[in-house]
């Protein structure tokens, strides 16, 4: 940065001006001056206190750090207008009992709020797509609609190493490995239902969610009927990871054991998504998936939340349920949204959401949905948020996590 | 340029290691404030604080590490 102060002045200081012309090459004139003095004591005071090289770097590390912060894209969340935006918050069925007659539904937010959730979405991706070392997984969770804010909670391990130690001390006041992040449901429907729940010998046909099903290896619970718009199929759905890590191709059966009777055959896997943790089972026999969840309220699956969708439970502070056949139904708060995780194997899990507590959870609920009331729809009407399929086991945070249905949606078009 | 030479030619191993020291320093700060931009933006996420705050705590950050490195490096020399 070299500015002359005489050639400032040469080039100001001209003839044969009109009197406004003058009046407001004067003004420039005196700015000029007055921005010459300050630059001037800027250097005196750099020459006294740091010198050239430290000026250079605090310029050039200036420079870098708002670059940076327009790179990031900061304007768009502080200086976003106090305006609505409408947003998706929904895919549901117009006709309950025609799957495949989906429509988005919209919902208008506050801007501010908008731009906030939308900035810390990229800003999760980004940190999830650079990975540091000591990165566990990071998720999004939305402010209320006052507020306008929103917060990503990123997880570290303690490993010591030299970068997780400074962005541990640079954000400390962030929430960095949260211990709390919500306050944690108490345990509602206690282990009263800790054996699991049978369908009835008597199944009419469909088989509704939340009810135990078997694989070759293990126990798992049955999800509402999946829906591929491109093949027209519906599938009976449930945890991928409950066949195990070998998977015998073409030979994996899912059954369904019933109380007092025989177990039946509901078919055969036919995709594997081992990332989403979704096996789809294709019927064969004479049971078909259904779009009801085995609660008390005999709740119908009308739909599934995008990800503004669960970003507006969020904000509203409103609960999920779930129907798992070891636990039964339970109650809990959304704690992140979008959340990744690489707690387990040796790739990131994407598009997770974590919400209640871990004893919501047990060996044998993998498989169950996550829902919520449809706020539009008939009475028992429900939408999707995402499955469940695990749960945390480590000290310090408490919460059941599995992939969200936009995900499903957006990676293999599958909708609920 | 011809006092660079001149220098090299005196001591190679000496520019070698300067360089090196000052590669690793310029990276150092990068890092140093990519990561207080984040946090920063994180922070104003969370909080929702106004734009000039912001930008404010942005350089003054800037400009309280430079000093305080400053130090240090000045201390170590």
């Amino acid at each position: 940065m070299v500015i002359d102060p005489v050639s400032v002045h040469r080039r100001v200081g001209g003839t044969g001006r009109t009197a406004t012309e003058h009046l407001q090459r004067g003004m420039l004139e005196v700015s000029t001056e007055r921005l010459v003095r300050r630059l001037g004591t800027l250097r005196d005071r750099v020459e006294t206190g740091m010198d050239r090289r430290e000026f250079l770097r605090t310029v050039v590390s200036g420079g870098f750090a708002v670059g940076m912060a327009q790179w990031l894209g900061v304007d768009d969340f502080l200086a976003a207008d106090d305006g609505e935006v409408p947003v998706v918050t929904a895919l549901v069925r117009d006709d309950p009992d025609d799957p495949w007659s989906v429509r988005e539904r919209t919902r208008l937010v506050p801007a501010e709020w908008y731009a906030a959730v939308e900035k810390a979405f990229e800003l999760n991706d980004l940190l999830a797509r650079t990975a540091f070392t000591g990165y566990l997984g990071s998720a999004v969770v939305p402010g209320d609609y006052e507020s306008g804010t929103a917060t990503v909670s990123v997880g570290l391990s303690s490993d010591g190493h030299s970068l997780t130690e400074m962005l541990g001390e640079v954000a400390a006041g962030i929430d960095i490995d949260a211990e709390t992040i919500i306050d944690v449901e108490e345990i509602q429907d206690g282990p009263e239902s800790r054996e699991p729940t049978f369908v009835d010998a008597a199944i009419d046909g469909g088989v509704p969610s939340g009810v135990a099903c078997e694989t070759p290896s293990s126990m798992a619970t049955l999800g509402p009927a999946l829906y591929d718009p491109d093949s027209r199929q519906r599938f009976f759905v449930t945890a991928d990871h409950a066949f195990g890590e070998e998977h015998d191709a073409a030979d994996d059966a899912l059954l369904l054991p019933r109380a007092g009777d025989d177990p039946v055959e509901l078919g055969t896997v036919v995709r594997y998504h081992p990332v989403e943790d979704v096996a789809a089972v294709e019927p064969n026999g004479w049971l078909e998936p259904t779009s009801r969840i085995a609660a008390p309220s005999q709740p119908r699956v009308r739909g599934q939340f995008t990800k503004f969708g669960l970003a507006d439970l969020v904000a509203r502070d409103e609960e999920l349920e779930k129907v798992g056949a070891l636990s039964g139904h339970t109650t809990g708060k959304i704690q992140g949204i979008d959340a990744v995780t690489c707690f387990t194997d040796d790739f990131c899990r994407h598009g997770q959401i974590r919400w209640g507590g871990e004893m919501d959870l047990t060996d044998g609920d993998s498989g169950s949905v996550s829902y919520h009331r449809d706020p539009d729809g008939e009475d028992g009407d429900v939408l999707v948020a995402g499955f469940n399929n695990a749960r945390t086991w480590w000290p310090g945070q408490s919460y059941v996590w599995g992939v969200g249905a936009y995900r499903l949606t957006e990676n293999h078009g599958y909708h609920f | 340029m011809s006092n660079d030479t001149q220098r090299s030619a005196r001591s190679g191993r000496g520019l070698v290691r300067t360089v090196a020291s000052g590669l690793l320093r310029i990276f150092a700060d990068l890092l140093a404030i990519s990561l207080w931009v984040l946090f920063l933006t994180l922070l104003f996420l969370e909080t929702g604080w106004p734009r000039w705050a912001f930008y404010a705590l942005l350089v003054v950050g800037v400009g309280g590490y430079v000093t305080v490195t400053a130090a240090w490096t000045g201390d170590g020399d």
